[in-house]
């Protein structure tokens, strides 16, 4: 006999795979597993008559198997339990708060947003150095033509004195050092750049080699024309990033008092202004032709269960610090105990949390492209004409908005499908 | 000057961070919770100590067995020093062995109880017994006195239970005719 009887165990697990979702043995069953081995764990370190307890029937098997189904049953129904708190769990991560508690943790995600603001404004400064001209060329080609022709100028002569110690080379040599560090250059920098290496390759021979046997000035326009376009590229592609995060990160003011809470903002703000939808309205409409399409439908099935997995994590696993933190301090248990609960628990938890937010970011990307992909078959569904612009389909949405969110009575046309006959 | 107050959440992990210092410092200054069991009676030197004989702290953490030292340091083992009910018992007050320090007119008898097995429940240390039986040579009535010096208990392989014996102060006198009629003698209780 084994310590349990594992065909009957593994028969268990498969009724309950059948019996009960997926999403509910990762989301909810596996987490308050984990939650009330902890605390067993806990009692067997730290209670010794449930120690002796469990010693002394470890080797009865028909005893054990009896034990772990009794504790799986009690398990599965606290995750039930569990599992219909989580909307609620994740509704408070989200920050939704009385007012007075909202107004006092907003300001750390305000400030978080400012400082995105900030970089954005900071963005448009440097990309202002990288302007379309009046002559409709763009300040790259322009920099860049101008090095052509100098050199051009400077091809006529029969004389190169350029070495690295030339002023030009000096400022060249400084922006490659903006880009060996990752930084931005700024387009006052290049200009200043440019002109000092002009006035080198109007005076020298670009072809030929200089005093130190090397084609340093060829070398350094060249070097300067790369810089010139990786600051043109690095300005363009930080502003799409910091758009990214702000879009990601942000939705519309108000702000939330917690990441997640900004994190899930990002689809209501995505459906409002790209099409005028309002998602927390649809949702639940929209979730029953997402979910059965055959690729989508797994996609978000799997991101939501990963999604709600975290949150009990970090839920649960601050739940088990704090209840055996305050049960170390009240009944006098180890002092180092308390404090690595005390410290850990929490820390720990804390992690979990922001692995939560960094993959709310991915379901909040899956919500967003399920819109993209299945608002016409939402309108099909609710018997609405799909549109047949980008203008007509805001309008629709506005007046679908008006009539199931406000109640308000507008005409709006509806579309029934053909009957097969 | 942009405030630091703003930093909300941080400030709530560092006042929680402070307040876990100050309970742990509490913590510290107050002490463990009591872990060692209590006799439940008064346990004579030389008692074997047994399930009975222990209760659990009456601390909160005690009365639900939490913290408790492990019970095999003391399941077992022979009481050093006399032990005044309520009072704690741990490794420190028990030991492996019985003392053996006896009076000077007094010689110790390990007495084998194969019929009166179930009597030993009965005996602890300082016991009066009485050992009676007949010589075979004299045909005389035996009758001699004693008292249990100590419980001695061996864990035989095949059995849950283990197999006590006690050990029996026989005054000098009488022990040579102790022990040669051994096999006869049995043993009762003496009021």
């Amino acid at each position: 006999m084994t310590f349990v009887d594992r065909p009957m165990l593994t028969t268990l697990v498969t009724q309950l795979q059948t019996l009960i979702s997926t999403r509910f043995l990762v989301a909810s069953f596996f987490p308050s597993l984990a939650f009330w081995f902890g605390h067993a764990a806990m009692l067997y370190l730290y209670n010794p008559p449930f120690q002796a307890l469990v010693r002394n029937h470890i080797g009865d098997a028909g005893l054990t198997t009896l034990l772990i189904v009794a504790a799986l049953i009690g398990v599965a129904i606290t995750a039930y339990a569990f599992s219909a708190v989580l909307p609620t769990i994740q509704s408070i991560l989200e920050g939704n708060w009385p007012q007075s508690l909202i107004s006092l943790f907003a300001p750390s995600e305000v400030r978080s947003f400012e400082r995105i603001e900030r970089a954005l404004q900071e963005n448009l400064r440097l990309r202002a150095g990288f302007r379309t001209l009046p002559d409709g060329r763009t300040q790259v080609k322009a920099w860049q033509e101008e090095l052509r022709d100098a050199r051009r100028e400077g091809e006529a002569l029969g004389t190169n004195n350029y070495t690295m110690n030339d002023p030009g080379a000096q400022a060249v040599a400084g922006l490659a050092n903006r880009r060996r560090s990752a930084r931005a250059i700024p387009a006052s920098e290049i200009t200043n750049a440019v002109n000092l290496l002009l006035r080198d390759l109007r005076a020298n021979n670009a072809n030929m080699r200089g005093p130190d046997n090397e084609l340093t000035l060829e070398n350094t326009r060249q070097l300067l024309w790369n810089l010139i376009d990786y600051a043109d590229r690095y300005v363009a592609n930080q502003y799409r990033s910091i758009i990214m995060k702000r879009y990601f990160s942000f939705g519309a003011a108000p702000l939330a008092p917690t990441r997640m809470g900004n994190v899930a903002k990002t689809v209501q703000t995505y459906a409002i202004e790209r099409y005028n939808l309002n998602f927390e309205l649809f949702w639940s409409r929209m979730q029953l032709p997402a979910q059965r399409d055959k690729d989508f439908g797994p996609v978000l099935q799997a991101a939501k269960t990963q999604l709600d997995f975290l949150i009990s994590s970090s839920v649960l696993t601050f739940l088990w610090a704090i209840i055996w933190a305050v049960w170390l301090l009240v009944s006098s248990g180890p002092p180092l105990l308390f404090l690595v609960i005390a410290l850990l628990g929490p820390l720990v938890a804390y992690a979990w949390y922001w692995v939560a937010v960094a993959h709310y970011r991915t379901f909040a990307d899956v919500l967003r492209s399920s819109i993209d992909l299945f608002r016409f078959d939402l309108l099909a569904a609710l018997h609405y004409p799909r549109p047949d612009s980008v203008q007509e389909e805001y309008d629709l949405w506005q007046t679908i908005d008006a009539l199931h969110a406000l109640y308000e009575l507008h005409d709006a046309r509806y579309v029934h499908p053909k009957s097969p006959s | 000057m942009r405030p630091r107050f703003e930093h909300r959440f941080g400030w709530t992990a560092v006042v929680y961070v402070v307040v876990v210092l100050i309970c742990w410092g509490f913590a510290l200054c107050r002490g463990r919770s009591d872990r060692d069991y209590f006799a439940v009676r008064e346990l004579k030197s030389n008692h074997r100590i047994v399930a009975d004989d222990l209760r659990w702290p009456s601390s909160l953490a005690g009365k639900l067995g939490f913290y408790l030292r492990d019970r095999a340091a003391i399941d077992g083992k022979y009481v050093i020093k006399t032990i005044p009910a309520n009072s704690p018992v741990n490794a420190a007050v028990v030991s492996d062995r019985p003392t053996m320090n006896l009076p000077p007119t007094m010689q110790a008898l390990v007495f084998p109880l194969a019929s009166e097995a179930r009597l030993i429940g009965l005996l602890d240390v300082d016991s009066a017994v009485v050992l009676i039986g007949q010589d075979p040579d004299t045909k005389a009535t035996l009758s001699i006195p004693a008292t249990v010096h100590a419980i001695l208990c061996e864990q035989p392989k095949d059995q849950k239970e283990p197999a006590c014996f006690p050990v029996l102060q026989v005054h000098v006198n009488q022990m040579a005719s102790a022990l040669k009629n051994l096999a006869t003698l049995r043993l009762a209780l003496r009021p």
